[in-house]
C-alpha cells in the first residue's frame, strides 16, 4: 500500500547520498509501517524478513525482529525446539556427569579398577530414569500448545494451519494424560497422608476427566472404604460400651458423690471425693477413673505438677479405657507444649543429620540409583550414594551450617503457641531463647531479634550480630523491590543505624532519583550526542570532550527535575565532583525531557539482551566443561549447554 | 442416703436390661468409653477454658471436645435411659452452654433443678445465668434494610455488653465476649456489604473493621479480622480498576497504593507463626499479588 512512498523515499535518500548529504532517516520507518499494513500473517512475515534483509536502522531492526519473534507459531516452534534440545542435553549430561565425580572412594579405585564400575552403573541408572521420564509434558509444551491455539483462532487461514492443527492434537492428548496423572497422583498422595477429604476431592475430579476414570477408580474405592471406616470409628467413640461396668453396691455412694463433684466442677470437692473413693475402694475397677478426677481437680486447683503425676499414674493402667484415654492425652502435643517443642527440635536435628550424611531427600529416583549401585559395586556404590563420601559430607555440613536446609516451622509454631497461651509461664524465657535460635536458622532475623531480646539477659554481641543480619537482609530486599525500596532503606537507617548495611543504605538513599526526575547518565549522552543540541538539553558539547579544564560531565550525567537541570561535573582542578544546578524554563524543560525520554526509549529498545550466562560462541560450540564442589563431592565433567527458558509468562504454564 | 443407693442400684440394673447399642470395633483413642467419669472429667477440665482468646479444646483425636462430650452424654441417655439422670442432664446442659445453645442449656439446668439431686441448687443458679444469656441471644439480628439491621445489632450488642459487665472476672465472661465479638463482626460485615449505599461507605467500612481489630486485639479471631480488613482493601483496589478501566484514566500509583494496603494486611497474617489463618493468608497474598501484577502488566 505504501510501496510508492517507500520507493520515493529510497530514491530521495540515494539522491541525497550522491550530493554528500545525510539520508532522511525515514525510509526504514515507512518500510516498517508498510509491513504493518500487510493483509495476512504469511505476507507480513515475508515482508518483515525482506525488511531485515535490507539492514534497517537499529530501532526498526529491533522492532521487526520483535514482531517476528512475537508471532505465536514462531514462539511455539522456538519453545519446542529449545525443549527438545534441553531434554537431549539433560540425558547426555546426566550420563556423563557421574563419570566425572571424584570423591574419597575413587582413591580406592587405584587399588581395584573394578570399583570404577560404580560410576558406570550410576551413569546407566541415571540415563534409564531420564529416558523413562523423557516423554513427560514440559512447561514449554504447555506454553506452545496455548500459542498454537491462539494463532489458529486469530489466523485460521494461514498456510501453516494443517501442521499447527497436528501439533495441537499431539500436545493436547499429552496434556490431558498429564493432567489425569497429576490429579490421580495428588489423590494418592493425600490417601498416603491419611487426608481422606482431599483424596476424595482429587479422585472425584480425576474420575470426571476424559479417559481418566479407569485410573482413578481403584483409588476412589479405597478412599470410600477408608472414609467408611473413619465414620464407623468416629461413631463408635461417641457411645459407651455395650456392657458398661457399674459400681458394686458398696462403692455406689462414693462413686455417685464423685460423679456429682466432677459435674459440679468445684476443685476442692473433686479432690475430696476422689481421694475418699481411692482410699475406700483401692481395688475397684473405677479407681483409675477416680485418679483421673483427682488429677483434674488438682489441675483446676492450680497444682499442676501434682496433677501431672496423678495423670502419669492413670496412664499406666492400660487395662481401663480411662487409662488408655489419659495415655493418648499425655502423648498429644496440646497437653505438653514444652515436650512438643522438644520433639520438634529433635525432628529438626534428625533431618539435618540425615541431610548432612545422606544428602537430599530419598525419593524414587535416588532409590533407583542406590539399588543399582549397591547391587553392582558394593563399596564404590556406597561411596557414590553419599554414605562414605567425605567431601560430600563436609560440603553439606558447611551448607547446613550456613543455611539451614530443614524447615524450622514445627518448632516455631509450637513455641509461638505456648507463648500465646502461657506468656508468663516459668518456661517462657527458655521458649523465647529457643524461638530466637529457630528463627535465626530460618533466616527470619527480625523475629529472632525480638525473641532474643525477650530473654532475661540478652548478650549485646549477639543482639548486634542479629541486627547486622537483619539489616543485610533488608538491604538485599530493598535491591529487589524497585521503587518501593526507599521505605526499606529509610527503615534500615532509622532502626538499625549502627550496622554496616545502614551506611550502604544511606549512600543508596542519596543516589536515588527523586519522584518525576529523569536521569541521563554520561554514557547515554555520549551515545546520543544530539541530545546536547539546542533541541535537547542545549548544553556545551565540550562537557563530553574529556578535558576537565573546560568542564566535564561525570558518570552521573544530567538530572532533569521540575524547573531545573542538575549537572554532575568533575572538579577542575582537583579530584572529586560537584553538582551544578541550572534553572530552565518550562518550555525548555518540556522539550529537553521529551528528547531525553526518546533517547532512553531507543536505548532500552536496542539494548543487547544476551544472557550473562550465554557465551559469545555458544551458538556454534554449545558445550561446557564444569568443575564443582557439591553434595556429591568434587566433580569435573563436560556437558551440552542447556537453552535458557526466556518465556516472559513462565508462571502461567508451570 | 441408703434410699438413694437403692434407687441408683435399681436404675443401673434397669439400664443394663436395655437393648445393646452398636459401639463398633474401634480401639485406642477411638474406642467406646467404659465410664461416665471419663466424659465428665474431660468436660469439667475444660469448662473454664478461655474461648475468647484460644480455640475450643480438642480431644486427642482432634475433635471438638464440647461437641464430643455432648454427643457422648446424649448417647449415654439413649443407651442407659434414666441412669444417673441428674448428673448426665447437668453435664449435658454445661456442654450446650459452652456451645452457645443457651436456651437448651437453661432448659436442661431447669430439669435438674426440679429433681431431688445434690446438683439442684447449682442447677438453679446455672439456669438463671443461662436464661440471661438465652434472652440476649434470642434478640433479632437482622431487619428489612441496613439501618434497621444495624439498629437491631446495636440493641443486641447492648444486651451482651451488660452481660459482659455482669460476669466480668468469672469463667462466664468469655462466652459473652465471644458473642459480643461475633455481633460486632456481623455489624462490620453489614457495613462492608453495603458500602456502596452507605454514606462514605469505604471509610465507614474501614473504620468498622479497624475498630474490630483494635477492640479485639486479644481475641483468637484477630488474624481473621485482619484478613477481612485486607479483603476490604482488596475490594477497594478492584473497584478502582473497574471504575478506571480506560488506560488513560488508570493511575498506576493510585492502584498500587490501594493494592499494597491489602497486601500488607494479608502479609501480616501470612507471616504470623502459629496462627490458624496463616496458610489461608498466604494463599490470599499470592492470589492478590498475582492480580496486582496482572493489572500492572495490562496497563504498562
Amino acid at each position: 500500500m505504501l510501496a510508492a512512498d517507500v520507493t520515493a523515499l529510497a530514491a530521495l535518500d540515494e539522491e541525497r547520498e550522491a550530493k554528500g548529504l545525510p539520508p532522511t532517516g525515514l525510509t526504514d520507518d515507512v518500510r516498517y509501517v508498510a509491513v504493518g499494513l500487510a493483509a495476512t500473517r504469511d505476507a507480513q512475515r515475508e515482508a518483515l524478513r525482506a525488511l531485515l534483509d535490507a539492514h534497517p536502522d537499529p530501532v526498526v531492526r529491533k522492532c521487526a525482529e520483535r514482531r517476528l519473534e512475537a508471532d505465536e507459531a514462531a514462539r511455539a516452534d522456538q519453545l519446542l525446539a529449545d525443549d527438545r534440545h534441553n531434554r537431549r542435553a539433560g540425558v547426555v549430561n546426566d550420563f556423563v556427569r557421574p563419570l566425572g565425580v571424584f570423591s574419597g572412594g575413587v582413591l580406592l579405585a587405584a587399588l581395584n579398577p573394578f570399583l570404577l564400575a560404580g560410576s558406570a552403573v550410576d551413569s546407566v541408572a541415571t540415563t534409564a530414569v531420564n529416558l523413562w521420564h523423557y516423554g513427560r509434558l514440559s512447561r514449554q509444551e504447555r506454553e506452545a500448545l496455548v500459542h498454537y491455539r491462539t494463532l489458529l483462532e486469530r489466523e485460521p487461514r494461514t498456510s501453516d494451519a494443517p501442521e499447527i492443527a497436528r501439533a495441537i492434537r499431539r500436545l493436547g492428548t499429552k496434556r490431558a494424560a498429564a493432567l489425569c496423572e497429576e490429579t490421580v497422583a495428588a489423590g494418592k498422595h493425600a490417601i498416603e497422608a491419611d487426608d481422606l477429604d482431599h483424596a476424595a476431592f482429587y479422585l472425584v475430579d480425576a474420575h470426571h476427566l476424559e479417559g481418566c476414570a479407569g485410573k482413578a477408580e481403584r483409588l476412589l474405592a479405597r478412599t470410600d472404604e477408608a472414609r467408611a471406616r473413619r465414620a464407623a470409628r468416629d461413631e463408635a467413640r461417641r457411645w459407651p460400651l455395650d456392657d458398661a461396668p457399674f459400681p458394686r453396691v458398696v462403692e455406689l455412694d462414693d462413686y455417685r458423690a464423685l460423679l456429682v463433684a466432677t459435674a459440679a466442677g468445684v476443685p476442692s470437692d473433686m479432690i475430696a471425693a476422689a481421694s475418699r473413693f481411692i482410699e475406700r475402694h483401692e481395688g475397684s475397677r473405677f479407681a483409675s477413673s477416680a485418679r483421673y478426677a483427682l488429677a483434674i481437680g488438682r489441675d483446676l486447683a492450680g497444682h499442676h505438677e501434682a496433677a501431672r503425676d496423678a495423670l502419669a499414674d492413670v496412664a499406666r493402667d492400660h487395662h481401663s479405657s480411662v487409662g488408655r484415654h489419659v495415655a493418648s492425652l499425655l502423648a498429644s502435643p496440646d497437653f505438653n507444649r514444652l515436650a512438643a517443642i522438644d520433639e520438634a527440635e529433635r525432628r529438626h536435628r534428625r533431618e539435618t543429620l540425615r541431610y548432612v550424611f545422606l544428602g537430599g531427600r530419598m525419593d524414587g529416583r535416588t532409590a533407583v540409583y542406590s539399588a543399582a549401585q549397591l547391587g553392582a559395586t558394593g563399596v564404590q556404590a556406597a561411596e557414590s550414594i553419599g554414605m562414605f563420601n567425605v567431601i560430600g559430607v563436609f560440603t553439606r555440613g558447611w551448607q547446613a551450617w550456613r543455611h539451614d536446609p530443614v524447615s524450622n516451622q514445627g518448632i516455631i509454631d509450637r513455641g509461638e503457641e505456648l507463648l500465646a497461651r502461657e506468656p508468663n509461664s516459668p518456661e517462657a524465657a527458655n521458649v523465647h531463647a529457643r524461638l530466637a535460635d529457630a528463627y535465626e536458622r530460618a533466616g527470619n532475623y527480625g523475629r529472632a531479634l525480638m525473641h532474643y531480646q525477650a530473654t532475661p539477659s540478652p548478650n549485646p554481641k549477639r543482639v548486634a550480630a542479629l541486627e547486622d543480619k537483619l539489616a543485610d537482609r533488608m538491604l538485599e530486599d530493598a535491591g529487589r523491590t524497585g521503587p518501593g525500596d526507599r521505605t526499606l532503606l529509610e527503615a534500615i537507617v532509622r532502626h538499625l543505624g549502627e550496622t554496616k548495611a545502614a551506611d550502604k543504605a544511606r549512600k543508596r538513599l542519596r543516589d536515588l532519583p527523586g519522584t518525576g526526575e529523569t536521569v541521563l547518565a554520561r554514557d547515554v549522552l555520549e551515545a546520543n550526542p544530539a541530545l546536547l543540541g539546542p533541541e535537547g538539553l542545549d548544553l556545551d558539547p565540550r562537557l563530553l570532550d574529556g578535558e576537565r579544564a573546560n568542564g566535564e560531565l561525570a558518570d552521573a550525567g544530567v538530572t532533569l527535575a521540575a524547573g531545573e537541570m542538575r549537572l554532575t561535573l568533575y572538579n577542575a582542578p582537583g579530584p572529586g565532583q560537584h553538582v551544578e544546578t541550572r534553572p530552565v524554563s518550562s518550555e525548555v524543560f518540556a522539550r529537553a525531557r521529551a528528547a531525553a525520554e526518546e533517547a532512553l526509549y531507543a536505548r532500552l529498545l536496542t539494548a543487547e539482551r544476551r544472557d550473562a550466562d550465554t557465551g559469545r560462541y555458544e551458538r556454534y560450540i554449545p558445550f561446557f566443561v564444569q568443575g564443582s564442589l557439591g553434595d556429591d563431592g568434587v566433580a569435573v565433567y563436560p556437558g551440552v549447554k542447556m537453552r535458557r527458558d526466556r518465556s516472559e509468562d513462565r508462571e502461567l504454564y508451570e | 442416703m441408703q434410699r438413694h443407693s437403692i434407687v441408683l442400684a435399681l436404675l443401673l440394673a434397669a439400664g443394663l436390661g436395655g437393648p445393646p447399642a452398636r459401639a463398633g470395633d474401634a480401639t485406642g483413642a477411638y474406642a467406646p468409653y467404659e465410664d461416665l467419669l471419663e466424659v465428665l472429667g474431660d468436660l469439667t477440665w475444660h469448662l473454664r477454658d478461655d474461648l475468647y482468646r484460644f480455640p475450643p479444646p480438642k480431644d486427642p483425636t482432634g475433635h471438638d471436645l464440647y461437641r464430643l462430650a455432648l454427643s457422648r452424654l446424649e448417647n449415654w441417655e439413649k443407651r442407659y435411659p434414666g441412669r444417673l439422670r441428674d448428673v448426665v442432664g447437668y453435664a449435658r446442659a454445661e456442654a450446650l452452654e459452652r456451645l452457645g445453645e443457651y436456651a437448651k442449656a437453661a432448659d436442661g439446668y431447669g430439669r435438674v433443678a426440679a429433681e431431688r439431686s445434690p446438683l439442684a441448687d447449682q442447677a438453679r443458679t446455672a439456669r438463671e445465668r443461662a436464661a440471661g444469656f438465652a434472652e440476649a441471644a434470642a434478640l433479632p439480628e437482622d431487619g428489612p434494610d441496613v439501618d434497621v439491621t444495624l439498629a437491631a445489632l446495636r440493641r443486641k450488642l447492648d444486651a451482651w455488653g451488660r452481660l459482659v459487665e455482669r460476669w466480668t472476672g468469672t469463667p462466664y465472661e468469655t462466652p459473652a465476649l465471644v458473642e459480643e465479638e461475633r455481633l460486632e463482626r456481623a455489624a462490620a460485615s453489614v457495613v462492608v456489604r453495603n458500602r456502596t449505599i452507605v454514606q462514605d461507605g469505604n471509610l465507614t467500612a474501614e473504620r468498622a473493621l479497624r475498630f474490630l481489630v483494635q477492640k479485639h486485639a486479644d481475641s483468637r479471631n484477630l488474624p481473621d479480622h485482619i484478613l477481612r480488613l485486607g479483603d476490604l482493601y482488596a475490594d477497594v483496589a478492584r473497584d478502582y480498576v473497574e471504575q478506571h478501566e480506560r488506560p488513560l484514566a488508570f493511575e498506576e500509583d493510585e492502584f498500587v497504593q490501594r493494592a499494597d494496603r491489602a497486601l500488607e494486611m494479608y502479609r501480616k497474617v501470612a507471616t504470623w507463626d502459629g496462627a490458624r489463618e496463616k496458610p489461608e493468608a498466604q494463599g490470599r497474598f499470592a492470589a492478590f499479588d498475582a492480580y496486582k501484577t496482572s493489572v500492572l502488566a495490562r496497563y504498562r
